[in-house]
């Protein structure tokens, strides 16, 4: 376990958010940024993060209202709202004063305590499991690229995006849900048809022979 | 305390028993209040239907994207028919449309996936809680 936190940054002004990362390093944290309320709802409910600091202007859905969405989740970590302007509601930690005050930031994280990190259990019954899926998926997805058959590839896409980043192959989910995304925007067209023969080799490559050779 | 039945649901195998597995790894290792659990599993929501009324579950474990139906219809009935039931949605796809949307029919919280200890341990926990709160 290392001692830094993780914090997590909501702003949607590029240069502030850069700025606001680059201060959060220097005090020896982990960033991750995010530039709206979207985004930051859904990198919270990772869980990975011990602290969420949030603009309150942002597009999408605002640092309110995503602070609200996360509390209605029981999300029971410190949220801090960032503003030039006094805050009237519950749920945010504190209010950081715009500029954010390097010196009041460092106080911040001394007093917040580091979340418990819990692993994923993956015993070898279950990675047998995920290989033998696969396997079968990648079986379905050259019969449902044979037939052209792009709803059914893109249902394929959805399962192994879900699946594989817990085991370990965070590239092919990567991948996964790229593709899921041209197969819902796009209509048939020959590029499309080139990257999911791609892909069908991916999947084939990423079986458990490979893995283990 | 009697032990909380969960219904895992979700089409793909071995996420099912990758949530068995960690719910039960939690609390082996006493990080729940909870030592032990009852399990029903269901791959499709007619199935899911079926245990449900059958066992009548205090958690859920619901994948919106199922095969024959959208879990947030059964997150509805699921709710109409045991208000307290505890259900956590979960998705590949974790839209702003998704979450308010399961919020609004009853979800108690939202996993994204990939899973990861650290959001069922969070779950877990939420449910503790709201348990906790109820017997009070």
């Amino acid at each position: 376990m290392t001692s830094d936190k993780h914090i997590l940054i909501g702003e949607d002004d590029s240069f502030l958010l850069t700025l606001l990362e680059l201060q959060c390093q220097s005090l020896g944290m982990q960033t991750c940024g995010v530039v709206n309320g979207e985004q930051l709802v859904t990198e919270a409910l990772s869980y990975k993060y011990d602290i969420v600091i949030t603009d309150i202007q942002m597009p999408l859905c605002d640092g309110i209202e995503a602070m609200q969405i996360l509390r209605r989740l029981g999300y029971d970590r410190p949220i801090f709202a960032m503003s030039a302007d006094k805050i009237d509601c519950e749920g945010f930690d504190c209010t950081l004063q715009k500029p954010v005050d390097i010196t009041q930031l460092a106080e911040l994280f001394n007093q917040t305590p580091q979340q418990d990190r819990v692993p994923l259990l993956l015993n070898d019954e279950l990675t047998a499991l995920f290989y033998q899926n696969l396997l079968q998926l990648g079986q379905d997805f050259a019969v449902a690229l044979q037939q052209e058959d792009l709803n059914l590839m893109r249902q394929i896409c959805h399962k192994i995006k879900g699946g594989a980043a817990s085991f370990g192959h965070q590239n092919l989910s990567h991948l996964a849900d790229n593709l899921q995304q041209r197969l819902i925007s796009e209509t048939h067209n020959k590029d499309l048809l080139k990257e999911c023969k791609q892909f069908l080799l991916i999947i084939q490559q990423s079986g458990v022979k490979n893995e283990r050779t | 305390m009697r032990e909380p039945k969960v219904l895992l649901v979700d089409d793909v195998d071995y996420s099912r028993q990758l949530l068995r597995n960690n719910i039960m790894a939690l609390a082996d290792n006493k990080l729940l209040e909870h030592r032990t659990f009852n399990f029903f599993n269901a791959g499709t929501a007619g199935d899911a239907k079926v245990l449900f009324s059958l066992h009548q579950p205090d958690i859920v474990f619901l994948d919106i994207e199922l095969p024959d139906s959208s879990g947030l219809e059964l997150l509805a009935q699921f709710k109409q028919a045991k208000p307290n039931c505890f259900v956590v949605m979960i998705s590949g796809v974790s839209t702003l449309e998704n979450v308010t949307q399961s919020i609004k029919m009853g979800a108690a919280t939202f996993i994204v996936k990939p899973f990861s200890g650290d959001k069922i341990l969070a779950a877990m926990r939420l449910m503790e809680k709201q348990r906790r709160s109820q017997s009070a």
